[in-house]
């Protein structure tokens, strides 16, 4: 008797201690809470660090509090959306080297926001992810794997988004109708990388410190608006745009400047390249085996060297007209704000360092006068801006602040100079 | 030494000539601020810059050369190093005191031009980087030095003020004017992985091609250079790069030396 | 004297010059600062970089095979000493005409031209069976290789109404039935068509 009752003590005690650690469990295992939200459910998750993989599935909305962090460092991605309309917000994500990826994406209709990810492996992957958006989110890697990669991903909208340190800011590979709008990208490799996706949208964009600032490449129908791309000078290969097998795209309103080539243009036809200001690069422009694009109303001003291009491909030609370049002698006879004086820009350089590139040494010698009317280029290959714009079309005010330092480094210069001389000559 | 390089400064500052190199920087400077008033930024390297740069090749290491030529040969027309030869001064402290008072004569004067030229950019509102401004200012100085130096050369080695100006004008003709054109053209004959390494040597035998290289690296454009060129661009531009800069200027003048001192003492002698 | 001397480093030249002319090797790559000569993209020193060592000396990288294929279309008088390409597996050089390739839509390179090398049949065939599908080539069948995106561009190029991208995305998972569709249909519904078929994955 005394024994049976003691059995049952143990079962009793043992049925309470199990059951406690399975509701531990439940409290602990986030994945299980996911799964029990009713579709069109929200899920508020509470601050803390969460280390489990996440997967959704079901169109719920997850929300993490101020301070939420989900940790990943196993095979498998953080967070991983699949389905549709899933809405995820408020998150931080820190992911090792060995996941695939922070985040991926696959299905339709998603919604993520407010989100920062801090990963060495890439940052959000999107799958056959279709017509999903992507709004304030942070993006920071260690240069190896890309931000935002998207494969065969359509008609996805990402906005405000930062990203820093990663190979590629944007990645997308047959990609199509996708909206780029005033995202950040910054010290890595491609800002924004296009690859054999059309009809892209891309705006208001800012790319600075990288290789190159978009690396447009394989497109057609695409829009590149508004965008800022600066300071792309630090690598031998830098550029602010390149633009590689581009067909029918408009490039309008960019600005383009200080980089080590503004815009990069080769094997592209019919695109209209329209006022975009294309300051104070190294190189303004490079153009190879294009035709049929249209390069109008630009503004060239402070850089380097202008244009330089050679010439059409399979015989065609491109408009060049109506762009302003500061350097060019100008005159206008019948008032018609263009000048008569077409400008013209020999290729003989670009020419000489595509067979041997180590003569890039003499870029802006002061001897290549000479060597220019030695290695002058047929009048055919000759860029040639028939009717430059007398005014630059869109003049920003010149903040110019007088500096003190400066002030007082001519004073300095002047005075002691001065001294010098007066008393050079008075001993004797 | 000390009493040559003060008495040859103080010749300078006497000659009329002299003057006239103040009224050039201050015209040339003033209109290249002036020039550039519409324009964006006067920072890095940009075509403001690239003007800038080579209108300093043209000017300064032509008229350097010719100054300091013209000082030897001068004395050498004249008599006057025949009168120095029965002094008890020895031929490097005569060329070497010559060699500093003409560098107190030019770099003043070039400073008080650069000085009153960027007082009047400032007055005319041209935003102007200190920067910017101070490796301009150094680039125009390292020329000043290894042209004069260079012409101080040419001067031992010629016998009339002709000669001396004929010869400043050919090797400022080489060294700056047909440089690209002789390289490429000389290049041409040896087998293309020759090319980069030999580029490397006539950049440094080439010290107005060295400190352009060095200069526009320091302007954040070394990247235009291209491959080749990627290690020395990251040397230039770390903090030895300066460092590699004092190292180089010694060692060029150092070689550069031998034929004067070998020829003022083989004249001496005579 | 001075004559001498000029006389010397001629000598000199010509003797370096043809000392260096006798071995061809592959360079290596150098991640910060090579880029591919056709399409200007990075060349990541991984198994699908390529390499041309011209007569003269010079040494051309290239990010895929594929494109090296398209320098050599577009450049036919150049003299090649040889070529080389990066073991899929050792990621280490070999020589173009030793080694053996495959090529599979699926197969991610750089530009899409889906061949990858390996240094010998056996290889090439054990990727084969590990991958479950891909067609082997060997260097005689390589020549012939239609570089099939290479193909659609000039396809695209000639008739511009088609979209560009479709060759690459079609190249990559889509059946020849979409293809086709794709590529009859030029009208005002082109871009649903296309997004639609990629929901489908």
């Amino acid at each position: 008797m005394k024994t049976i009752m003691n059995l049952l003590l143990l079962a009793g005690i043992l049925t309470i201690f199990g059951g406690k650690g399975a509701v531990a469990e439940a409290e602990t295992s986030l994945q299980a809470l996911i799964n029990a939200v009713p579709e069109g459910g929200t899920l508020t998750l509470k601050a803390g660090t969460y280390e489990e993989p996440l997967i959704l599935k079901k169109p719920i909305t997850l929300i993490g509090e101020k301070g939420t962090f989900i940790k990943a460092c196993s095979d498998q991605p953080a967070i991983t959306i699949t389905g549709k309309n899933v809405i995820l917000k408020g998150v931080s994500v820190i992911g090792c080297r060995q996941i695939p990826a922070a985040v991926t994406v696959n299905g339709r209709n998603h919604h993520l926001e407010d989100l920062v990810i801090n990963s060495a492996s890439i940052g959000i992957k999107l799958e056959s992810a279709v017509n999903s958006s992507f709004k304030n989110i942070e993006i920071s890697g260690q240069g190896k794997e890309n931000g935002i990669e998207l494969w065969e991903s359509h008609q996805n909208a990402f906005e405000t988004i930062t990203i820093v340190r990663v190979q590629d800011g944007i990645y997308l590979e047959n990609s199509h109708n996708n909206t780029l709008l005033g995202n950040h990208i910054k010290e890595s490799r491609y800002g924004i990388h296009v690859m054999f996706s059309d009809h892209a949208t891309i705006k208001k964009n800012t790319s600075t410190r990288n290789v190159t600032g978009a690396m447009v490449m394989e497109t057609s129908g695409s829009t590149i608006e508004d965008n800022k791309f600066y300071g792309n000078n630090e690598s031998v290969n830098a550029q602010g745009m390149l633009l590689f097998d581009v067909h029918d795209s408009t490039i309008r309103d960019n600005m383009i400047s200080e980089n080590r080539v503004g815009l990069f243009i080769e094997n592209s036809t019919g695109n209209e390249i329209t006022s975009n200001k294309i300051t104070t690069n190294f190189v303004g422009a490079q153009i190879m085996k294009t035709a049929e694009n249209a390069i109008e109303d630009n503004a060239f001003i402070g850089n380097v060297n202008h244009i330089q291009a050679i010439g059409g491909m399979g015989g065609g030609t491109n408009q060049i007209r109506h762009n302003y370049w500061d350097s060019a002698l100008k005159l206008d006879t019948d008032g018609d704000g263009k000048s008569n004086l077409p400008y013209q820009a020999d290729p003989y350089f670009l020419t000489l360092i595509k067979e041997t590139p180590e003569y890039q040494l003499f870029f802006q010698h002061p001897g290549l006068i000479l060597l220019q009317k030695m290695l002058k280029s047929p009048a055919g290959m000759v860029v040639t801006d028939v009717a430059p714009q007398m005014e630059q079309s869109t003049r920003e005010p010149l903040e110019s602040q007088p500096s003190i330092l400066t002030g007082a480094l001519s004073l300095v210069m002047i005075s002691t100079s001065l001294l010098i001389i007066f008393y050079g000559r008075k001993q004797i | 030494m000390v009493n040559l390089w003060l008495s040859e400064w103080k010749t300078m500052t006497r000659q009329r000539s002299y003057y006239t190199f103040l009224i050039l920087w201050v015209i040339v400077f003033s209109l290249l601020y002036l020039l550039e008033k519409n324009n964006p930024n006067v920072t890095g390297f940009t075509n403001t810059t690239g003007t800038i740069v080579n209108i300093l090749l043209y000017l300064l290491p032509l008229f350097m050369m010719m100054t300091g030529s013209f000082s030897i040969a001068n004395e050498m027309e004249n008599g006057q190093w025949h009168l120095l030869c029965t002094y008890p001064v020895s031929v490097p402290a005569y060329l070497f005191g010559k060699f500093f008072g003409l560098i107190t004569a030019q770099t003043v004067v070039f400073t008080l031009g650069y000085g009153i030229s960027m007082a009047i950019g400032l007055v005319a509102g041209i935003p102007l980087e200190l920067n910017w401004l101070l490796l301009i200012y150094f680039f125009s100085l390292m020329l000043i030095i290894v042209f004069l130096y260079l012409g101080m050369s040419i001067g031992t080695i010629v016998n009339t003020r002709w000669q001396a100006f004929t010869v400043s004008v050919a090797v400022w003709f080489l060294l700056i004017m047909i440089w690209p054109t002789a390289l490429i053209t000389v290049l041409r004959l040896v087998p293309y992985p020759l090319i980069e390494p030999l580029m490397k040597v006539a950049m440094i035998v080439n010290p107005a091609e060295f400190l352009r290289i060095f200069f526009i690296v320091q302007w954040d454009g070394g990247s235009i250079f291209g491959q080749s060129y990627d290690s020395i661009v990251g040397l230039f531009q770390s903090g030895t790069g300066w460092l590699v800069l004092l190292i180089y200027l010694p060692i060029y003048f150092g070689a550069v030396s031998v034929i004067p001192l070998f020829l003022l003492m083989r004249r001496r002698a005579q | 004297m001075k004559k001498h001397l000029l006389l010397f480093t001629i000598i000199s030249i010509i003797l370096i010059a043809g000392c260096g002319k006798k071995e061809i090797k592959p360079v290596a790559i150098n991640e910060q600062s090579d880029k591919c000569e056709v399409c200007h993209m990075a060349v990541k020193d991984d198994g699908f970089a390529t390499e041309l060592i011209l007569e003269n000396g010079k040494a051309l990288l290239f990010d895929d095979i594929g494109c090296m294929y398209k320098w050599l279309g577009e450049n036919e008088g150049k003299e090649v000493a040889n070529s080389y390409v990066k073991d899929y597996k050792s990621k280490e050089w070999l020589e173009l005409e030793k080694a053996s390739f495959v090529y599979d839509k699926p197969i991610k390179t750089p530009m899409a031209y889906n061949v990858i090398a390996f240094s010998d049949e056996k290889a090439a065939k054990s990727f084969i069976e590990e991958h479950g599908s891909g067609d082997l080539l060997s260097y005689d069948k390589l020549q012939h290789h239609s570089w099939e995106r290479n193909q659609d561009m000039v396809n695209e190029m000639k008739g511009k109404m088609h979209g560009h991208g479709d060759s690459g995305e079609m190249d990559k998972n889509g059946s020849a039935e979409e293809h086709r569709m794709n590529m009859d249909d030029s009208g005002g519904n082109h871009d649903m068509d296309k997004s639609d078929s990629g929901a489908k994955h």
